[in-house]
């Protein structure tokens, strides 16, 4: 439903139809192969486009009610068949909702207050940006319901701000170099799994020919080097892979998750897993711990060292 | 609050209790008396490899541990374009 401006009146311009339908769609296929495939921009294949498939039922309004669509979708359930979720994550639940309900529950998640840490990609984000251009005036309000299914949401203008801010602060993707163990149980459509020293790093090729070659590495050790893509909170979401070779002596050195986090991310991290203190009280209880451990000479070494 | 990174001649001063290593607490506290005091990761290779280098026996190689357990560290990332910034 839109409401608040003197055009919510039951009656829709064909170029702004053209324009809501068209990022509504883009959202929801984004969406989609963001649960299913880890990676929102992957373009979905015939069958997950007709799973996609949004049918405007009817359009009715006035000027004071505003003007209100009605979409007919169907659940992924009776539409989506014998997919390998398995990877990225269990996403069985996507199976719950319809496209309209996908594109209601990327708007809430993107404006949730615990947002940094929930999966949404840059190009998602993107389009949920490009709705913006849906809205007329300051003061419109479009409502998106799913019949009761999940939470309706209520989008103004002023609430793309916030998911701009999430947008900025997604590091761009940048070229990675992971050394693992090619995992047996994860492989699914163009994805596989990497166990590093410091857990699971989901991988996957676009190119067909990488993912046939690599499985010859299949549990065993292998160097990757790839395009990293990064959570809002700076954390790895996958590495697309662009070659891999046989690990050389030192590889181990790069079996480690790649993060991009900013230095206030890494603090708020940090703050979450341990129970460090950072405070000036703390730094002030270690003052002269090491003063009868490091002799005058050795100090004025440590300083001369530090500043060569 | 503020994050101060301190360096590490700063962080050695302070260990070490010099004159120098008492102002500059005294100047931290003046600058905000609730800050998040964070070492670079470079800090603590720095002072790793001193012990390396300087045959540290092991009961101050312990005591070094210890406080370095009790630090905050960043890592300087290349992807952190507001640290970059605020270098400028």
């Amino acid at each position: 439903m839109i409401l608040s401006e003197d055009d919510d009146n039951g009656l829709l311009e064909f170029d702004r139809l053209n324009l809501l339908t068209k990022s509504t769609k883009d959202i929801a296929t984004k969406a989609l192969m963001l649960r299913l495939r880890g990676f929102s921009e992957i373009k979905p294949d015939k069958s997950l486009k007709s799973a996609l498939a949004l049918r405007l039922q009817s359009i009715s309004g006035n000027s004071q009610e505003g003007t209100s669509l009605t979409i007919d979708c169907t659940h992924f359930s009776e539409t989506i068949k014998g997919l390998q979720l398995e990877m990225f994550k269990p996403r069985e639940d996507v199976l719950q909702l319809t496209p309209m309900a996908l594109v209601i529950e990327s708007f809430q998640t993107a404006l949730n207050d615990e947002s940094e840490d929930v999966d949404l990609d840059k190009p998602l984000l993107k389009s949920l940006m490009g709705f913006k251009k849906n809205f007329i005036s300051d003061n419109e309000v479009f409502y998106m319901a799913n019949r009761g299914t999940i939470a309706e949401v209520r989008l103004t203008k002023d609430d793309f701000q916030k998911i701009g801010l999430l947008e900025d602060n997604i590091p761009e993707p940048k070229k990675v170099i992971v050394n693992g163990q090619l995992d047996e149980m994860k492989v699914s459509k163009g994805k596989l799994g990497l166990q590093t020293e410091q857990g699971l790093v989901n991988v996957f090729a676009n190119d067909k020919a990488i993912i046939e070659s690599i499985v010859r590495f299949m549990g065993k050790e292998v160097t990757i080097l790839g395009m990293a893509h990064y959570k809002p909170n700076g954390q790895l979401s996958f590495i697309e892979i662009r070659e891999y070779n046989e690990p050389g002596a030192r590889d181990r050195f790069f079996s480690k998750k790649p993060t991009a986090m900013t230095a206030h991310q890494q603090l708020l991290f940090q703050a979450k897993q341990s129970k460090k203190s950072s405070s000036l009280s703390a730094l002030k209880s270690i003052s002269g711990l090491l003063k009868d451990e490091i002799s005058e000479e050795e100090f004025q070494e440590m300083l001369k060292d530090i500043h060569r | 609050m503020k994050n101060i990174v301190i360096d590490t001649c700063v962080f050695i001063h302070i260990v070490r209790d010099t004159t120098t290593g008492k102002r500059c607490l005294k100047e931290l506290e003046k600058y905000d008396e609730a800050a998040n005091i964070i070492v670079s990761v470079v800090t603590k290779a720095e002072l790793v490899s001193f012990i390396a280098q300087n045959n540290w026996g092991k009961p101050k190689i312990q005591k070094l541990n210890k406080i370095l357990e009790e630090i905050t560290y960043i890592d300087i990332s290349n992807a952190d374009q507001l640290l970059i910034d605020s270098y400028t």
